[in-house]
Parts: C-alpha cells; sequence; structure tokens
C-alpha cells in the first residue's frame, strides 16, 4: 500500500520558493555622505558601485531600500555589519 | 593627507601632523558622547527575540568602542604611524582602514546626535555656546576626513 503524496498548491510552491523571508532594509538618514553609502553597500554585499549606488539612490529619494532577502540569521549579520557603519539598518519580516 | 602606496591588503598614508592631531581629537572628542543605540527592527517586535534584540545593540555599541581604540591605538602606535619627513606614514590593512573608516563615521554621528540631530540641508543656524560650535567644527572636520578617506578606499583619491 503506498502512502498518497501531500497535495501541494500552487500557492504553497510559491510560498516556498519565497522562503526565506525577512528583508534588510536601510533608511534614509540626513547626515552619511551619498560617497559613504555607496561605499559601505559595496564592502557589505559586494555589489559593483553601479548597483550600490542605484540602492544608495533609492535610499536618498524614496527614504529606504530593500537590500537583501534572505534568512533571519543572514540578515541579522548584515544589519550588523551596517550598523557598525553607522547605517539605520533593519531586519523585516516579508509578510508580502 | 595623501594615499602614499595601494597594495593588495596594504595601504600607506602621508598624513602630516595636524592631520594626525585632529584625527585623534576626533575621536577622543567622539569618545565623550554616548550614541543612541541602533533599532533592529521598525516592524512589529514579535519576531525579533527580546533577548536577540537587547545583545544586537550591546554588540553594536561595543563594537563602535574597539573600532574607536583600534583606530587610536593605531594612529599612536610609533611602529605604525612612522615619523618621517612630512608627518607621519600610516600603514593598515584594507579591512583596519574600513575600521578607522566605521571610527570616524561613529564620531561623526555621535556629534550629530549631540547637536540634536539637526537637519543638514538647513541653514547653519549661529552657535549659541562654544560648546554647540565646537561640535558642528568636529562633524565638519569629521565629514572632510571621511570624503578623503572613501575615495582612498575606492580608489579615487589623488595619488602622489
Amino acid at each position: 500500500m503506498t502512502v498518497p503524496a501531500p497535495l501541494v498548491t500552487p500557492r504553497d510552491e510559491t510560498r516556498e520558493a519565497r522562503a526565506p523571508g525577512y528583508l534588510v532594509i536601510c533608511w534614509d538618514d540626513p547626515v552619511n555622505l551619498m560617497n559613504y553609502v555607496t561605499h559601505v553597500f559595496q564592502v557589505v554585499f559586494g555589489w559593483d558601485r553601479k548597483k550600490a549606488e542605484r540602492h544608495m539612490m533609492e535610499v536618498h529619494e524614496k527614504g529606504k531600500s530593500v537590500l537583501a532577502r534572505e534568512t533571519f540569521e543572514e540578515a541579522e549579520a548584515h544589519v550588523h555589519q551596517l550598523h557598525a557603519y553607522s547605517l539605520q539598518a533593519t531586519v523585516e519580516r516579508d509578510d508580502a | 593627507m595623501k594615499l602614499l602606496v595601494r597594495e593588495p591588503g596594504r595601504l600607506v598614508y602621508q598624513l602630516r601632523a595636524r592631520d594626525r592631531n585632529s584625527l585623534r581629537g576626533i575621536l577622543r572628542l567622539g569618545s565623550q558622547l554616548r550614541r543612541r543605540p541602533p533599532r533592529f527592527t521598525r516592524g512589529p517586535i514579535g519576531f525579533v527575540p527580546p533577548d536577540s534584540d537587547e545583545m544586537l545593540r550591546e554588540a553594536a555599541l561595543e563594537q563602535q568602542q574597539d573600532s574607536r581604540n583600534s583606530a587610536l591605538g593605531w594612529l599612536e602606535d610609533p611602529a605604525r604611524c612612522i615619523t618621517g619627513k612630512g608627518g607621519f606614514a600610516l600603514t593598515l590593512s584594507e579591512g583596519e582602514a574600513e575600521t578607522l573608516l566605521q571610527a570616524l563615521n561613529h564620531a561623526k554621528m555621535a556629534f550629530w546626535e549631540a547637536l540634536g540631530c539637526p537637519d543638514e540641508n538647513a541653514p547653519v543656524q549661529p552657535s549659541i555656546s562654544p560648546e554647540i560650535e565646537t561640535l558642528q567644527q568636529a562633524k565638519e572636520i569629521a565629514n572632510a576626513y571621511i570624503a578623503w578617506w572613501v575615495d582612498s578606499l575606492s580608489g579615487d583619491a589623488p595619488n602622489p
């Protein structure tokens, strides 16, 4: 006798594919220099300057930028690194 | 200030005596001010264990102290900061140069917070006390060094 496989709905697949679900967000502040923020993104995430500048400009113009979506532990480590550079970064759960 | 040598894993900066004194002064003045602990989340607190949140705040403040103490130590170490023609030659690894940058920015943020987090785009108010004037000047000096230091790390600083 075989046990029937559990049904997996497309919704479940989507949710599975999207896990893990914690966002690293950098918020705008009126004091850090733009080239400093770009530099920090390059160092912490290993991005090239173009990508780092795009996120820096998003922070500057929209007030925040989602920098990464990852596990809680990974997000926690990245936020700690960003705090070491005095950037206003937080971890938020991605409930979308 | 000049970047004399940029090699993989090794940077040598030429500092005038004035630069070295300014950097030490900024770091020391910043160390007298207590920074606001960073926020770990702006969303519902529930998903962050309270212990984890507190530990991260403590780790951030401890890291600030460590980076400042390390940076001051390098600037005051005669084996690191060698007296020479025109001032001093400071040798750092790339990681150490990043730590010095972090320490400078912590100090700048401490000055800004002590000034009441003013809007940087607003006209500068006339200083109402020597203490405020000192903080404003220290913030501006720190800002100038940070801008130059970032350029040196990204390869944009003018080389001799």
